[in-house]
């Protein structure tokens, strides 16, 4: 660990130069004709064919929640930890498939970009669209966070920095974040877009490879199987507990496992960069006949999320700058302890481009959201384009400075609950968006009340969640569900007890014939198709283009 | 007649519900896979089972799809026979169907 991996820092730094560069041209080619083309596709190949669009759209699935945290949740504490993200990205999408095709029709027909337009047109509620929209900044903020670790792993395990004093020690995190910072400022959206082809090409080979030699070096599935098992039954000597999960057992661990993978399947949606790449499909059953090939991820997800049972039988020791034990440089530190240097490189590369890229979409999406949510609407409404592009700069800045504080508070040797703390805050939104879509019968202010019950009891009970190692709060994702009484993911908790509140308060409300505002929508524009009048093909733009595409 | 949701064909809809809530379900049960036996190889029941409904999805939300599209044709949102230049339609006599209430003045795009 503390021997710099020669050959393999010269790959990484040459192909992370490459993708630089291409990025930083990227800014640069402002032409309307290339523009337009490099829009397309950046935002998800409307000219490109189903298989194509695949291809692109996978590559950005694949973050550093694929590639660092879920192996090293599995590594660590097991199935129940990780590999829940294989049914969570599996019900993902019969669940947008049903919602996402009406939120596309009624954003095109009246020009809404983010949900916090179509929350405002629904019912002319700017408190509730504000809610949206800060509930969008503030999620986005632990997801980025993620991958900043991602990254950080990466050139730790590389042997980037060391050093005893806190500066050195955090060396690879400040390189990581100002790698990123860099990089949006200067690019915006139009990086991601050039650079998608190699990246996604570094990304899959570099799976391919991990898959399929990986496992035969370890000695095949019977040996991974059985290490992991033999892992997990091993007692903890900190609580004295096994040190996880082989198969779920247990009631506590069933619920765990499915309130983990439905709450996050249904949160995944809920977040800025998510809904603009929705929003941007040519028509409004793109994404659902999309939905029926983008599975095929959860597979490949889900022999990644083994890549952390691979370093087990492969007795993988990770263990940061500091001499301390860290779960996340689990599968940096495989690909080091396997694969020639010059190809330990490329699969650093891979990941540390693989976190960087869905990083700058998701922090420019959630600027964006600031911008025309929060800023225009309450702060400048008469902003010019360029003041808006500005406000969205350094909005993009404020989130990932937000990010690094996360990092940097919050306990980073289980970087998976930094996306499910994510969840719990935008799965609050869920209500206001969705039910919305289908019903005004909720009035604005029982979501609004019921949206802020959750947001307090979601961030109370995650506070309260205590690491049982290192004794920090917000240890996790996990706690006792009222009434129940088995162990849930608190989003979900948090979620019945918003809708709940909702409810009561709805159902007082209309009975003292409250307001509910006035809505700018029939019910016929909730099925309009490309096409139809007022249907823009192509929504309006804040300051850089809004675009991405969904990450997982 | 935009007021209405699009007539649609109620059971076919159902149908696609069902086919759509089907793996929701399945994968939630999770005391209904999580065990060992039977192994595929030298693979859990619990792994290869989850692996198995990558597949069943896709092919389900496939099927849902296409049942959509026939239980709820589009009702496009003009008078019939309007198109693009037609100069009976506010919307679309200019080629450009998205401005007719704007200020053209205004317009940047």
């Amino acid at each position: 660990m503390s021997d710099v991996n020669g050959v393999g820092v010269t790959v990484l730094i040459l192909l992370f130069a490459l993708v630089t560069v291409m990025g930083f041209y990227a800014s640069r080619w402002r032409r309307p004709p290339s523009m337009e083309s490099l829009d397309e596709w950046g935002l998800g190949g409307r000219k490109f064919g189903t298989w194509v669009t695949w291809f692109l759209l996978g590559g950005d699935l694949y973050t550093a929640y694929t590639f660092v945290a879920v192996p090293a949740a599995m590594f660590a504490t097991g199935a129940v930890a990780g590999f829940f993200a294989v049914p969570y990205t599996i019900i993902l999408y019969p669940i947008i498939f049903v919602f996402m095709a009406r939120l596309w029709s009624v954003s095109h027909r009246h020009g809404y970009v983010t949900p916090a337009d179509f929350v405002r047109g629904r019912y002319s509620s700017r408190g509730l669209s504000l809610a949206i929209a800060i509930t969008g900044f503030l999620a986005t903020m632990p997801y980025i966070a993620l991958q900043l670790v991602g990254i950080q792993a990466v050139l730790e395990v590389a042997g980037l920095g060391g050093g005893s004093n806190w500066l050195a020690k955090d060396a690879p995190l400040f390189i990581a974040f100002a790698l990123l910072a860099a990089y949006t400022y200067s690019s915006g959206l139009r990086a991601p877009a050039v650079i998608a082809f190699v990246k996604d090409t570094l990304i899959y080979l570099v799976i391919i490879v991990a898959i399929i030699y990986l496992p035969t070096k370890v000695g095949g599935w019977d040996a991974i199987f059985g290490a992991a098992q033999d892992k997990m039954a091993t007692p903890n000597p900190a609580t004295g507990a096994p040190t996880g999960s082989f198969i779920p057992t247990g009631m506590d661990a069933h619920w765990a496992y499915a309130t983990l993978a439905l709450g996050s399947a249904m949160a995944l949606f809920m977040y800025p960069h998510s809904i603009t790449a929705t929003l941007s499909s040519q028509s409004r059953n793109t994404i659902r006949r999309n939905a029926s090939i983008l599975p095929a991820y959860s597979f490949i997800l889900g022999l990644l999320a083994l890549l952390g049972w691979v370093a087990i039988a492969a007795g993988t020791t990770p263990v940061g700058l500091d001499g301390e034990p860290n779960a996340q440089l689990v599968i940096p530190q495989l690909f080091e302890d396997m694969f020639p240097s010059w190809f330990a490189g490329v699969a650093w590369a891979a990941i540390a481009i693989g976190a960087l890229v869905p990083a700058a979409i998701m922090s420019i999406a959630a600027a964006n959201t600031f911008t025309r949510n929060v800023y225009k609407e309450f702060i400048k409404p008469h902003a010019t384009p360029k003041q808006e592009a500005q406000v969205s700069k350094l909005a993009s800045l404020v989130v990932k400075v937000f990010a690094l504080l996360f990092v940097l508070t919050l306990d980073k040797q289980n970087a998976i609950n930094f996306q499910l703390l994510g969840g719990i805050w935008i799965l609050q939104t869920l209500p206001s968006i969705v039910f919305s879509l289908y019903t005004k019968w909720f009035h604005r202010w029982g979501l609004l009340v019921g949206w802020a019950v959750g947001m307090v009891y979601g961030t109370i009970s995650a506070y309260n969640v205590i690491n049982p190692v290192t004794g920090d709060h917000f240890g996790g994702s996990l706690a006792d569900i009222p009434v129940i009484g088995a162990l849930g993911y608190i989003a979900l908790t948090a979620f019945v007890i918003n809708v709940a509140v909702a409810a009561v308060i709805t159902l007082a409300l209309r009975a003292g014939k409250v307001d509910n505002g006035a809505d700018d929508t029939i019910a016929g524009d909730y099925f309009a198709d490309s096409g139809d009048p007022r249907v823009m093909k192509k929504l309006p733009e804040v300051g850089e283009p809004a675009g991405g595409s969904p990450t997982a | 007649m935009h007021e209405t949701p699009p007539p649609a064909n109620k059971a076919l809809l159902t149908l696609a519900a069902v086919l759509l809530a089907i793996p929701v379900i399945a994968l939630l049960w999770v005391d209904s896979y999580a065990k060992e036996d039977p192994k595929l190889g030298p693979w859990p029941f619990f792994f290869w089972y989850q692996f198995l409904w990558v597949f069943l999805t896709a092919g389900l939300t496939y099927t849902s799809y296409r049942i959509v599209l026939v239980a709820r044709p589009h009702r496009p949102m003009t008078t019939p026979g309007a198109h693009i230049g037609d100069p009976t339609d506010a919307d679309l006599f200019d080629g450009d169907p998205w401005d007719a209430d704007e200020d053209r003045t205004e317009g940047d795009r």
